[in-house]
């Protein structure tokens, strides 16, 4: 009978707020370890204790005394002000910079200017209990602004963006990118019609996105940058993190937001007790069907429940796609091993370019393996610089078990990471899959 | 009619407490409206029926309406949360006493007959709204002030089904045996809500990739 009524309750491996709180965040989180997440200054006690990397707090303002007293002016250019208690990021003020030339005035996110006494409302207001459940009273917390990582700026409009892990029984489950846009006015809040971008827990490498309650999009708003194929700077670390914040805490079933600082890598921003759903949405992937994998299980130690998520919930497409259009699934670096003159072979990491029509390997590095004598022919190429002859070696290779013989011109590749350059003449029998480039360019090592 | 010097009036209408509570709980677990609490759609409800529905929703449709002009207007200046609200009652008040002549001049007397309580419920019931407002705008403010607007209605129309509330005079034992069963299915349902399966309609039959 039970199970008749489980199946109808759960057929679609969903998770949504009734099973959430009843089933995963009831017996999982203690009532204690939730007050401490909810309460923003004793969640970074917590942390602080467990030598996490957190954003660093320039003050904690309890009182009117506390907000009078404050050396406002010494404040950096950029910094935020969040409520200690607040819920769903309500109450959060970003500020960006500091007005050159006028003392006191900052710009927020969304570019407006503002003053301390402007500042000191707001602290107000969050000390009244404006953003709190129930109004009540409230501490506002104020703390550093992280400067965001290059490979993310692109994506952000203005705010912080940042990246929600939900682990459950020290697993990491599930994994999202928010970024703020000019409708989020710069807060990285689906919703308030930021975008969620889902992450592959084995690579780190973001797959689908949506913007705001759920809509599916391919590319940023206004733009045509793709939001798939964005490799998270970090990936490793911040898995190991968000076990170590669940492991600290206390919470069996935790969300864990990290941003990744420009200069010292990732920091925890916030736990929280009740992470959100839309994590789902994110991913397209229910969350339930992954949760039941991991209850019960017993899982020794932090490593071995990061290995467990990887392994678990790696993104399983480029197998199936090996099936259905028999072609290899290879990485955008993968290893090669060239086939020398002298019957040798040698060893190295390559680039695959489909930007590129014919392979081409770096002039240095042909002649030290002695590929330079074999030259198939000369042809005139034209580049930038105008016309040039380039010569052609004979070229054969082996990408993950297959063996290719071909051409590769000669050129300086001294100014490039990788020697050896794939072209798309030589990658007809293999799909190349960017979110893999991890995964092959660890096995090398 | 009294029941043991009780009147029969008092007692229907506390016996239907239990159900309209009920009747929230089931929307917020199973359609998954969110409301306020349990406390305001169910307030409205018993205003409506003590006022009648005309009076009870121009009254309601007036708190509301007000209560927003006046945060809007007062989004202006910076005050602190309290004064704030208080400043809200004021403008709401005013509207409700200006409402009360305009029915004077234009001879609508059922207006003024309407019972001094069920005004200040409604009136007090701005700072809930006022509340949401400030904390979640004005867009989830409207939402969730509609959804409880309907909630209330749905309970006013339980309050006025004659049968019902003699069925539950009838047979109060069984009619709290049901509630409380009712409602200990409705806390132990793990399933999508209604609303939920709509926000992850997406993902229906979706089978997980890893």
């Amino acid at each position: 009978m039970s199970f008749v009524l489980d199946y109808i309750q759960h057929r679609h491996g969903i998770l949504g707020i009734n099973a959430r709180n009843l089933e995963f965040i009831q017996p999982s989180n203690s009532h204690g370890a939730v007050q401490v997440a909810d309460n923003k200054v004793l969640a970074k006690r917590v942390l602080e204790k467990a030598q996490l990397p957190l954003a660093q707090t320039y003050g904690v303002l309890r009182s009117r005394r506390d907000v009078r007293s404050f050396a406002w002016e010494t404040l950096p250019n950029s910094f935020v002000i969040k409520p200690n208690a607040g819920l769903g990021g309500g109450g959060i003020m970003i500020v960006f910079g500091r007005r050159k030339n006028a003392p006191g005035i900052w710009v927020q996110a969304d570019h407006t200017p503002v003053t301390v006494p402007e500042i000191q409302q707001h602290v107000y207001d969050i000390m009244d209990g404006m953003y709190t459940l129930h109004s009540a009273p409230d501490a506002a917390l104020i703390e550093e602004r992280v400067k965001i990582h290059p490979i993310l700026k692109p994506y952000s409009f203005r705010g912080v963006p940042d990246i929600r892990i939900i682990v459950y029984n020290r697993v990491p489950i599930m994994a999202m990118l928010r970024l703020p846009t000019r409708a989020s006015r710069g807060k990285a809040n689906l919703a308030l019609g930021g975008l969620g971008v889902g992450i592959d827990i084995a690579s780190g490498v973001t797959t689908t996105a949506i913007i705001g309650k759920g809509k599916i999009i391919q590319t940023l708003p206004e733009e045509r940058r793709l939001l798939s194929g964005i490799d998270i700077p970090h990936w490793p670390q911040i898995l190991s993190l968000s076990g170590r914040c669940a492991q600290a805490t206390g919470l069996g079933f935790i969300g864990v937001d990290v941003a990744i600082d420009k200069d010292l890598g990732p920091r925890v921003l916030e736990i929280n007790a009740r992470p959100g759903l839309s994590i789902q949405l994110a991913n397209q992937a229910p969350l339930r069907e992954r949760l039941n994998r991991i209850r019960g299980l017993k899982v020794e130690s932090l490593e071995k429940g990061v290995a467990i998520g990887q392994s678990m919930f790696a993104r399983a497409v480029p197998e199936n796609l090996e099936i259905l259009t028999g072609r290899r699934v290879v990485g955008v670096f993968e290893p090669i091993i060239i086939a020398l003159p002298n019957r040798k072979t040698h060893r190295l990491t390559a680039k695959l370019d489909t930007g590129a029509y014919s392979s081409s390997i770096d002039l240095k590095l042909a002649k030290k393996l002695g590929l330079d004598q074999s030259i198939a022919y000369e042809k005139k190429a034209w580049s930038s610089f105008g016309e040039q002859t380039r010569p052609f070696i004979n070229f054969n290779f082996t990408l993950n078990g297959e063996r290719i013989d071909t051409v590769a011109s000669l050129a300086d590749r001294s100014q490039s990471r990788y020697d050896v350059l794939i072209g798309r003449r030589d990658l007809y029998n293999f799909v190349i899959d960017p979110s893999r480039k991890r995964a092959s360019a660890s096995k090398i090592q | 009619m009294a029941v043991g010097g009780v009147p029969l009036e008092t007692v229907a209408a506390l016996l239907m407490l239990p159900l309209l509570a009920t009747l929230v709980a089931f929307a917020r677990q199973i359609v998954g409206l969110k409301g306020f609490n349990i406390f305001t759609p169910l307030i409205i409800a018993f205003v409506l029926r003590e006022v009648g529905l005309e009076y009870g929703l121009a009254i309601f449709a007036l708190v509301v309406v007000s209560g927003l002009v006046a945060r809007l207007i007062l989004k202006r200046w910076r005050l602190q949360y309290l004064p704030r609200i208080a400043l809200i009652i004021t403008v709401v008040t005013a509207a409700v006493l200006a409402m009360f002549f305009a029915a004077m001049f234009f001879d609508r007397l059922g207006f003024i007959e309407v019972s001094l309580l069920p005004v200040l419920v409604l009136v007090a019931l701005a700072e809930q709204f006022a509340a949401v407002h400030i904390e979640h705008g004005a867009k989830v403010a409207l939402a969730l002030t509609l959804e409880a607007a309907l909630l209330a209605l749905a309970g006013f129309g339980l309050l006025s089904w004659p049968a019902l509330t003699s069925l539950v005079l009838q047979y109060p034992l069984p009619y709290f045996v049901i509630v409380i069963i009712l409602n200990i299915i409705l806390g132990r349902w793990t399933g999508l809500r209604l609303l939920e399966v709509w926000r992850f309609r997406a993902l229906l039959g979706k089978r997980d990739q890893s």
